[in-house]
């Protein structure tokens, strides 16, 4: 038998209000690997998240995850199968507090509340001495990181991270690199990164796909993209452009 | 059939009316983002000072209307200023509260004062009717209808043509937007406000000459212009037309087929099923819910 | 339990003991402050630890009332069995509405169940068999412990209500719930099934809101559409908990006694402008809470 994708989207298009959003996309990501996915603003990034993870539901085209159809899924249910994701503004729940805002995901979406595995990822990601204190408190690198712990505490089989390195200084964008790299060696998840900063992107992924205007432009390795001529046309025209709001 | 002409005509003119009572509400809606609970009860506080001009003064409710609409105008801004300003930083659902208080506080105000027995203004005109071919229409209806029709044609003009028309339009459209170009939303705000208190004022002296009131009936009519806001969409002069047309159509047909006692009802179940389906309302426009 | 739940439970036990020490006056302020208690401990687990103002519960507490009272009365069924089948009516249509109604959020939310609950008592005041607008009667109790009977069920049902609110806090349902109304898209991406347990949350309000319409109907043996759908006893529920601290165990029960009380004297003082100083009393407590205070 055919050895089968971990991740395989075919030909997904959205509108929002006569506006395409995605035009088409298809790709596929195998497990274990890491994939970026780039892109101007506005060009749909988060849009293809949101449709991963259910949030969205697509007009067209299909979704499989390990080799099925997952379209008609809810998110909770996405989740339970296996995919934890991030948000590029990130969405703890504020008002519990850091330890109850890993148990929760780990009771509804992974094997089942654990409090001294809870407490292992905050270790691994840093916040354990936080564990009691409100997330509504933290900052903006803590937010991400517990954000992190929040997705890998559902044991996922593929992590959807949107711009985690959005917004952060050099250190922390390290840091959480380090993170990454660890998280990814010790359980060998896939890794799906919505990025901006690609620099830091570059380090971490062999595979990036480069979005425009809800299509894709470009799929190879990091040093081609810079070659790519659309690519250069993309990111040129949209430094002589107004900028603007994106979709999240 | 041979009723069919009169309950048009009878839909026409009364959803007119109400286009014209629910601006303010969908105004202060649209703009404001707050579901204003009392609104109803200001339209009573317009009918009582007809009213009392009408039997202390002997001064036509229709004639009133300018004086109604700035007593209005200065109660909204100072409600605005003092009271909802401070509550719209909240929860939007804790204006719900603020101003469901301020109706039991309003009507049992005026229940205090007028006590709870109906209240009507009978103009010398009031009995007079035209019949055209197989139609009778009263006067007074008609005069209204005019009324309404030049007053909403007049917030139209306010909203389309003005400096602070635009202001207003900006701040419903994409509040941060119009703070970039230097619109004080806080200003605004105050505007709005003033203007839907207004409307629903001068709305009460027209009210007054349709039909009896007491203190009470705020609650009704806030539904009423709850509905048409919802119906249209909100903050838009051509959108409250379509919600009132389409809640006149629907009483008046309602209470001929079904009954009088049904009217109400049924306007809570459109209400409730359009905010269930479609609560961007039919010609579209802006939901808040979502943010 | 914690120990100051624990001091609170015990505390609504020993008001069992109270009743040879009060008079009629205060047997009845204590029966309708738990009657207003166990309605905002139950809207305490939607608002409160859900994030969704129910503003016209009392919807359900119309139906709860309705059912009780029109099984006793059109099929002869005693309370004891009417008042469970009232309070499971209730929830049972609650569970039904949910789903398309919980799509809605905040003031729409509010709003629409506000209409809801004005559309079911113009209903009820058009048909027939619900009495119209008339309403119906019931028979007076006649039974172990006399009017008595009324406080002590409004009391256990405050209990009920309040141990209810105590797992919620406490257990992994209420993490689901409180993850709801911290961030409803992040809960759902962590795998809380949100249309589920919005809808439980929403039914299990309606429950105790329904059980407690169906005392109310019983207690005071005459019940209309505009005593069991008033909007003023919405209100009240809301202000309630605004002034006791909503999403906490004790919030509802401080909340709904301290107001109980406070309308009662208002009354007693100034009969003439009770409405107007309640009126006033709304818009002072939203304008003096400050702006956490609703959660928490």
């Amino acid at each position: 038998m055919e050895e089968m994708s971990l991740l395989k989207v075919e030909r997904v298009s959205k509108s929002f209000g006569g506006n395409r959003v995605l035009k088409e996309v298809s790709f596929t990501l195998e497990k274990g690997e890491i994939l970026g996915i780039v892109g101007p603003n506005g060009s749909g990034k988060t849009t293809l998240l949101n449709v991963l993870t259910g949030i969205v539901r697509q007009d067209s085209g299909s979704v499989l995850f390990m080799g099925r159809r997952i379209d008609r899924l809810k998110p909770h249910q996405r989740a339970r199968m296996g995919m934890g994701r991030t948000f590029q503004i990130t969405r703890l729940f504020s008002n519990l507090t850091v330890l109850e805002n890993v148990i929760i995901p780990m009771h509804y979406g992974g094997g089942g509340a654990d409090e001294r595995k809870a407490e292992e990822i905050l270790k691994m990601v840093g916040l354990f001495e936080l564990k009691d204190r409100k997330a509504g408190n933290l900052s903006l690198a803590q937010r991400k990181r517990l954000e992190l712990a929040r997705a890998i505490s559902v044991e996922p089989k593929v992590l959807l991270l949107d711009e985690v390195f959005a917004g952060l200084n050099p250190v922390s964008v390290r840091e959480i690199l380090e993170l990454l790299k660890k998280i990814h060696s010790e359980t060998g998840v896939a890794m799906v990164l919505v990025e901006h900063v690609l620099k830091a992107l570059f380090q971490i992924t062999k595979r990036v796909i480069v979005l425009s205007e809800g299509r894709i432009i470009y799929e190879g390795d990091p040093e081609g993209m810079a070659k790519s001529e659309e690519v250069v046309k993309a990111y040129l025209g949209e430094r002589y452009e107004a900028p603007r709001g994106q979709r999240s | 059939m041979g009723i069919l002409p009169q309950l048009i005509l009878e839909s026409l003119l009364l959803g007119t009316f109400y286009a014209f009572m629910s601006l303010g509400f969908s105004l202060m809606w649209g703009v404001l983002n707050i579901i204003n609970l009392a609104y109803g009860t200001y339209i009573i506080l317009g009918a009582y000072t007809a009213y009392t001009l009408y039997t202390g003064l002997g001064v036509d409710p229709l004639l009133s209307i300018p004086f109604s609409f700035l007593l209005g105008l200065s109660f909204g801004v100072l409600l605005q200023r003092v009271l909802i300003d401070r509550v719209m930083r909240l929860e939007p659902f804790m204006v719900l509260i603020l101003t469901f208080g301020l109706d039991v506080f309003l009507s049992n105000l005026l229940n205090l004062i007028f006590r709870a027995d109906i209240r009507s203004i009978d103009v010398p005109y009031a009995e007079r009717s035209f019949v055209i071919g197989p139609v009778i229409v009263t006067e007074v209806k008609v005069l209204v209808f005019f009324l309404s029709l030049l007053l909403t044609g007049a917030v139209y003009v306010l909203l389309q043509k003005t400096w602070t028309g635009r202001s207003i339009r900006a701040v419903a459209l994409d509040r941060e937007g119009a703070q970039i170009v230097g619109i004080s939303p806080g200003k605004v705000f105050a505007v709005t406000s003033g203007l839907g208190t207004g409307i629903a004022f001068s709305s009460g002296n027209l009210y007054g000459v349709l039909q009896g009131f007491t203190p009470f009936d705020g609650g009704m009519l806030t539904v009423k212009a709850f509905l048409v806001s919802i119906v249209g969409g909100l903050g838009r002069v051509e959108s409250a037309l379509a919600g009132g047309l389409f809640l006149g159509f629907l009483e008046v047909f309602t209470a001929f087929y079904l009954g009088e006692g049904w009217k109400f009802f049924a306007s809570l179940l459109v209400m409730f099923l359009f905010l269930l389906i479609r609560p961007r309302g039919l010609l579209g426009g802006k939901y808040y819910g979502e943010v | 339990m914690g120990k100051y739940e624990r001091l609170i439970f015990f505390l609504l036990l020993a008001m069992g003991l109270l009743p040879p020490l009060l008079t009629d006056y205060w047997e009845r302020v204590l029966t309708l402050s738990l009657m207003l208690s166990s309605l905002s401990l139950a809207q305490n687990i939607l608002l409160g630890y859900t994030g969704y103002p129910a503003f016209g519960c009392v919807a359900f507490f119309g139906i709860g009332g309705y059912t009780t009272a029109l099984l006793m009365k059109d099929l002869g069924l005693p309370f004891w069995v009417s008042l469970p089948i009232g309070g499971v009516v209730s929830a049972l249509f609650a569970l039904l509405i949910a789903p398309p109604l919980m799509r809605l959020k905040s003031h729409y939310f509010a709003i629409t169940t506000l209409a809801l609950q004005l559309a079911l008592g113009e209903l009820v005041a058009n048909l027939e068999f619900t009495g119209g607008a008339q309403g119906i009667n019931l028979p007076i109790y006649v039974g172990p412990g006399g009017y008595l009977i009324f406080f002590y069920l409004f009391l256990l049902l405050t209990i009920f209500a309040f141990l209810l609110n105590v797992y919620v806090e406490r257990s992994t349902f209420g993490y689901a719930l409180k993850a709801i109304r911290e961030d409803e898209t992040a809960a759902e991406t962590m795998g809380v099934n949100t249309v589920l347990f919005k809808s439980v949350s929403f039914s299990m309000m309606a429950l105790i809101t329904g059980l407690s319409g169906g005392v109310y109907a019983y207690w005071i043996t005459y019940i209309d559409p505009t005593s069991m759908f008033d909007p003023l006893l919405s209100v009240k529920i809301f202000v309630a908990l605004l002034l006791g601290g909503v999403g906490t165990v004790a919030g509802p029960l401080l909340g709904a006694f301290t107001l109980e009380f406070l309308s009662e004297v208002l009354w007693g003082r100034f009969p003439k402008v009770h409405g107007v100083v309640l009126g006033l009393l709304i818009v002072l407590i939203v304008l003096i809470i400050p702006r956490g205070i609703w959660r928490r």
